[in-house]
């Protein structure tokens, strides 16, 4: 196919570029880049603080509980919508939008519009977040914020894909990467997934089951067909850059490509296993869901390698580090799910906290810590200036690293427990639930640690900017950064 | 070269399948699916859910009880929920008709209520529990909702429907806690949590091992 031929003979992706003028390029994104970054930081803050807030309500649920406000089965979707629309969409979009500018060496289109985007953007997430948590939410899962503020997210959305696209298509000759497929696949489903969904389930809800299908299928759209790309895109740009080694068995990148548009369109009605629908529609979801190792085993051909080669460089880089583990989960969390949705295993696990973990460990893992390793990147191109507090960097990964793994493995292991003695008819309910609570004690203490990690960044994040525009301090050290990230770590 | 056009085709394309698959056919297949009526009762199942209780399932969605409880009967082969007590045959399509909004949910932090109002009864509806579920089982997690009830002074005869409040919950002397009109709307959806007729697609279990 020619297309395959296109991509492979490129072998070392954005590594051998003519020097463009960089500073120009990254002074058309500045402003809308560092917006969308910052902003999904503070609702990754935001987003964090109502998931604590949600797990103390399971250790001390009489605590607060006069506030119907705070109540767990409000807490749980308002921070559900804080960090997959608040905070991973709108970091993925920031990175997003400044490798299009990077590998399409061409400025940002409608800079200005875009930023106005992103402004519309918050006001929809925040009107919508406080609208779940008076009760105002359509208790769909995935799609719980009233109809008003998704169709504002979606009006926000098009100042952002219309000029990204725009942008994308301006592309300088030459081929192009396998990141600017991933971001134009991105660019181009999220809003058709975002428009059906609002209209069947929300706006005009079908009867009975149809808008927990939509709604299913939906959800696997969000994660394979909107954050998935979004991430790859980035992993695909910056470990090549930062180790200076092309991507190994590159040309299989495209298969990659083509099979998570496929298969990932059709994994989400994997999760209504066992439910009320009719099994054709399941079982497409589960044999996608399984099929979705294809891209995910390629996407471990073309990285390991490269990542592997370079393990002491891994090990010491700030930017690597997320990003290496942040490849790890992805693996690890589409083989559960591939495993877990066969129709036995499934049995157990399905419902239970073992699915929950592996949610956790998608979004919080792969997703965000790729975003959080790229934006360690990105903003000190976008400011020509380094980050002040090298050491916060490394509390920011720790911190985040340790408090995954409490949340996710205590959670992962005893859900295995859960669904074994659910599925035991012997084992009374109460006492299944009740032996629960460890679980949520290590989770609230690895939320705890995440949030420090979180703050840990925003503070980094603000003294930059304070430095950067605070007149007269300046060091020669931070106005040139090579673009293979050393500076990043070491002056 | 550029391939742009191409690209843009193939991901038009890829995209189409799954949403015609999962969004377009489901909608033909399940767009016209209507309630059975029984040939010896004469009845209809499933029902649309008086005015109270639809009330309800609105506020069980606005609190979100989803989060932690389940409405959904597993398969006998694909779970243990019909061994647990949790239904009599599996839940299906047909089941949910007149969910609105529907509530499967996808964590199961605790008991599943698809037959709630069945497994209730003719008992007494678990108020004290809507209010704090700890008055009745120590040590649970089970969200509290002291906003569904009102603080009044007693006046005259206390009133039928307060609380029988347990010792360490009680409120003080010459108060009472009432059930809101909400809290009854939410009583009411509880109860209506049923679905134990059996249907083609869905014989009943016991049914079936009488055959
Ligand atoms: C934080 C999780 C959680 C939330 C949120 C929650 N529950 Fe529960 N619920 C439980 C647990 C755990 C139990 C079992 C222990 C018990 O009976 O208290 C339970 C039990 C129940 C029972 C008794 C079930 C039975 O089979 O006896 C009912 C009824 C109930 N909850 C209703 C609700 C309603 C209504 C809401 C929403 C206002 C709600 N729950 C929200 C966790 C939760």
């Amino acid at each position: 196919m020619s297309l395959t031929g296109t991509i492979a003979k490129k072998d070392a992706p954005a590594v051998h570029l003519p020097p463009p003028p960089w500073a120009e390029l990254d002074a058309s994104c500045q402003l809308p880049v560092l917006y969308f970054l910052l902003s999904g930081l503070a609702w990754l803050l935001v987003g964090s603080l109502l998931q604590f807030e949600a797990g103390i309500r399971l250790l001390c649920p009489d605590w607060w509980a006069v506030c119907p406000a705070m109540t767990y089965g409000r807490l749980v979707p308002a921070a559900e919508t804080a960090l997959v629309y608040g905070f991973a969409s709108q970091m993925g979009l920031g990175i997003g939008l400044w490798l299009l500018v990077r590998l399409g060496r061409t400025p940002l289109v409608a800079s200005g519009l875009i930023a106005a985007g992103n402004v519309l953007w918050n006001l929809a997430l925040t009107v919508g977040i406080l609208a779940i948590l008076l009760g105002e939410g359509t208790g769909h899962g995935g799609l719980e914020m009233p109809a008003y503020s998704q169709w504002m997210l979606l009006a926000a959305y098009m100042f952002v894909g219309i000029w990204g696209v725009q942008t994308w298509a301006h592309h300088a000759s030459g081929p192009y990467y396998a990141s600017q497929w991933f971001l134009l696949g991105a660019m181009f489903w999220f809003p058709w997934l975002l428009t059906t969904a609002q209209l069947v389930v929300v706006t005009f809800p079908g009867r009975g089951v149809l808008p927990a299908i939509t709604a299913a299928w939906f959800v696997g759209g969000i994660q394979h067909l909107w954050l998935t790309p979004l991430a790859l895109a980035a992993l695909y740009y910056f470990i090549p850059v930062i180790t200076g080694r092309p991507l190994r068995n590159y040309h299989l990148a495209v298969v990659a490509f083509w099979s998570l548009a496929l298969f990932g369109g059709w994994s989400g009605p994997a999760r209504l296993i066992g439910g009320p629908v009719p099994a054709w529609i399941v079982s497409a979801g589960i044999v996608a869901t399984v099929l979705l190792l294809i891209p995910v085993t390629i996407v471990a051909l073309n990285t390991w390698p490269v990542l592997g080669s370079r393990l002491g460089q891994v090990c010491q880089n700030q930017v690597l580090r997320f990003l290496a583990v942040g490849v790890l989960c992805f693996v690890l969390v589409s083989l559960g799910n591939a495993v877990n949705a066969l129709r036995f295993r499934a049995a157990v696990t399905h419902l239970s906290l073992n699915e929950w973990a592996r949610g956790f460990a998608y979004l919080h893992g792969f997703i965000a810590l790729t975003f959080l390793g790229a934006a360690y990147h990105v903003v000190p191109r976008l400011m020509r200036r380094d980050w002040p507090a090298p050491r916060l960097v490394s509390v920011h990964f720790w911190f985040t690293i340790v408090g995954l793994a409490l949340v996710v493995i205590p959670a992962a292991v005893d859900g295995l427990r859960q669904g074994h003695e659910l599925n035991d008819a012997a084992v009374p309910t109460a006492k299944i639930f009740e032996q629960l609570r460890s679980v949520f004690g290590w989770r609230v203490l690895g939320l705890a640690l995440m949030g420090a990690g979180t703050l840990a960044f925003l503070t980094n994040f603000g003294w930059l900017l304070v430095r950067c525009w605070t007149p007269g301090i300046r060091s020669a050290a931070a106005l040139f950064i090579d673009e293979s990230g050393k500076s990043v770590t070491a002056r | 070269m550029n391939r742009g056009p191409l690209i843009f085709f193939g991901i038009l394309l890829t995209f189409a399948t799954a949403w015609c698959g999962l969004v377009l056919v489901p909608h033909q297949q399940l767009g016209d699916l209507a309630p059975i009526v029984s040939e010896e009762t004469g009845q209809s199942f499933p029902q649309a859910r008086p005015g109270d209780a639809a009330q309800g399932a609105r506020l069980y969605a606005s609190l979100g009880c989803v989060a932690c409880h389940t409405q959904q009967v597993r398969p006998e082969d694909g779970g243990g929920d019909i061994a647990r007590g949790w239904g009599l045959r599996r839940s299906v399509a047909r089941d949910y008709l007149y969910d609105r909004p529907l509530q499967l949910g996808s964590q199961r932090l605790a008991p599943d209520l698809a037959n709630y109002g069945e497994r209730l009864g003719t008992n007494p509806p678990p108020y004290l529990h809507l209010y704090n579920p700890r008055a009745i089982t120590a040590g649970s997690y089970c969200a509290a909702n002291p906003f569904l009830f009102t603080l009044r002074a007693v006046t005259g005869a206390p009133a039928l429907d307060a609380l029988q409040l347990p010792k360490g919950f009680a409120v003080a002397a010459g108060w009472e806690l009432v059930p809101t009109a909400e809290a009854d709307q939410l009583m009411a959806y509880l109860r209506s949590l049923r679905f134990s007729v059996a249907l083609p697609e869905a014989p009943l279990k016991v049914v079936e091992e009488n055959k």
